[in-house]
Parts: C-alpha cells; structure tokens; sequence
C-alpha cells in the first residue's frame, strides 16, 4: 500500500473500476449451484487494517490512449470484472488512486487503485463481499465461469 | 517428540528461510498427518506456496509459509470422513481461504496468519449468515464440517 485510504472525489459515481480475476486462483467449483464461480475472496481487501483491495481505474487507461481490455489482461493474462465506483461507495467504501512506480518486484502501474474500508480492519465484512460480488458484471469474460 | 512427516514436501519458492529449513528448501508439515484431505490437498499447497509474484495481475505474493502451516494443520484437525477437502482460494497478500459450497452452505475459512481466522457459513437456503473471528478456539467450525455431511 502506498497511499493512505480514502476516497478520491475525482473518481465518478459513474465511473468503472475493473476487479482482475485469476482463472487458475480465484476460480472454485460451487457443488450446491452445480457451477464454477468466482470465490468472494478475489472481492476482498488485504489483511493490514489500512489495506485494500487492488483495482484498475478505466478512466485513467482510457485517458492515456490506451485499451483497458488490454491493459487488464497484460502482462499476465486475467479475467476481470467491473463496478461502478458510486456503487461501491454505498457498501461503505472508498475508491481511491494508489499508482504503483518503482515498487520492488512489481511493474508499474499508473493506472492503479484501491478500494479501502473506511475504518481500519482487517476484512471486509460479509456484506460488503457479497455487494462486491452482486455489483460486478464481466469485463473480461472467463468462460463457463460465474460471477457469484 | 511429536512425529512429523512431510504432507506437502517439494520445493516452495519465495518463502523466506525459517522454520523448517533444509537448503534452499522450505516444506510444509503437518504432524503426524492422517486425513484423506493432507493427501488431497498435497499438491495445491505447493502450488499456493510457490506462486509468482504479481500472480493476481497486480502485486500478489505466493502463500506464506506460516499461513500455509496454520491452514494444513487447521484442515487436519477439521478433517471429518466423508466430507470432500476444501478447496483453497489464495490472496494477493500471502493470505489463504478454505471453503466448501455444498450440502446447502457455503463455508468459508479465511486464514489471515497464524491463530487468526475470519470464518463465514452462509445456509443458500435460509440466507442466514454467520461470521465469526477465531483466534484460539476453533471448536466452532467442527460443527459447521459436520454439516457438511
């Protein structure tokens, strides 16, 4: 984490945030909805209390001229899903830039961001993940794989 | 002396050399390992432990070694016949879940270090949902394995 939490007013309510998905991690086998889906852990934060949860921010990649379905699946391939941010907000969220330059072991990542609780803990809450889960819709599709 | 065996014993990369040691080579162990799920589960908590950085698509580390011992030796002590292993679900920040979804719920166990749990039950039928925080006692998930049943 690089930055404090809070929550950027330049990020819209209608703006998106894209939510990479590893198709070989985060990806579990439900036996009571007989489907593949993705498990609620891709929608939680890291474990330090100011932690959160890593995010793209399509706006920022547009901005650049870049494609953000390209940008989202290099340099290693993901699926991803995405939410807009004012709906985040309302889980009791915040949205914020956290660009990664220069990180050990990381590539740079202008375009980087999180979503924080807005009190130190080290979860977020069951609701909070289901909300996560019910507000994502693909962005890059993994097949035969369910949102939630 | 409690025995020990290797349950998960190939080479784990990226974990920082410490308790169990041999070379360059750090092995997960479970004491005296006797569930079918240890077997089972052998070759993914290699896999979690020895994952690429930025394996998330931003900065994921592998699995640590200390929340990867915790959760195989909490795995054995849940261990009940005729419920299948977990599966086990990775976070970028070198945490770990387990979880069943079956037999109407969805138990998930989330192992944020050593003696520090977050567990969730959701029953899909009632849509009660439970959450609690553990951090010595784990007697209360034997009864949500056994539900599983």
């Amino acid at each position: 984490m690089a930055v404090d939490p809070y929550d950027e007013k330049q990020i819209g309510a209608s703006d998106t945030i894209i939510r990479r998905i590893s198709p070989e991690q985060h990806v579990v086998w439900d036996e009571n909805r007989k489907r593949k889906r993705i498990s609620s852990k891709a929608y939680n934060k890291s474990s330090g209390p100011r932690d959160g949860m890593s995010v793209d921010i399509e706006k920022l990649i547009v901005a650049a001229g870049q494609d953000p379905r390209v940008y989202v699946t290099t340099p290693r391939f993901a699926g991803s899903v995405a939410m807009p941010a004012g709906k985040v907000r309302e889980l009791d969220l915040w949205v914020g830039y956290d660009p990664v330059k220069d990180a050990p072991n990381e590539p740079d990542n202008p375009h980087h961001g999180e979503v924080w609780a807005t009190k130190p803990k080290k979860s977020f809450t069951d609701a909070q993940t289901n909300g996560l889960a019910r507000l994502a819709r693909w962005y890059v599709e993994l097949p035969d794989v369910d949102i939630a | 002396m409690p025995q020990s065996s290797l349950a998960y014993q190939d080479a784990v990369e990226n974990v920082p050399p410490s308790v169990q040691e041999t070379s360059s080579r750090v092995f997960v162990r479970v004491a005296q390992p006797r569930s079918q799920w240890a077997a089972d589960l052998k070759d993914r908590f290699d896999e979690l432990t020895s994952l690429a950085r930025g394996w998330d698509g931003y900065a994921g580390r592998p699995v640590s070694f200390h929340c990867a011992q915790f959760a195989a030796n909490l795995i054995e002590r849940l261990f009940v016949g005729g419920v299948p292993a977990p599966q086990l679900v990775p976070g970028g920040d070198g945490t770990l879940q387990i979880e069943w979804h079956r037999n109407q719920y969805d138990v998930e166990i989330d192992v944020l270090d050593t003696y520090d749990v977050l567990a969730v039950r959701r029953n899909i039928t009632t849509g009660e949902v439970e959450e609690i925080e553990l951090q010595m006692d784990f007697s209360p998930l034997s009864e949500w394995i056994d539900a599983l049943k």
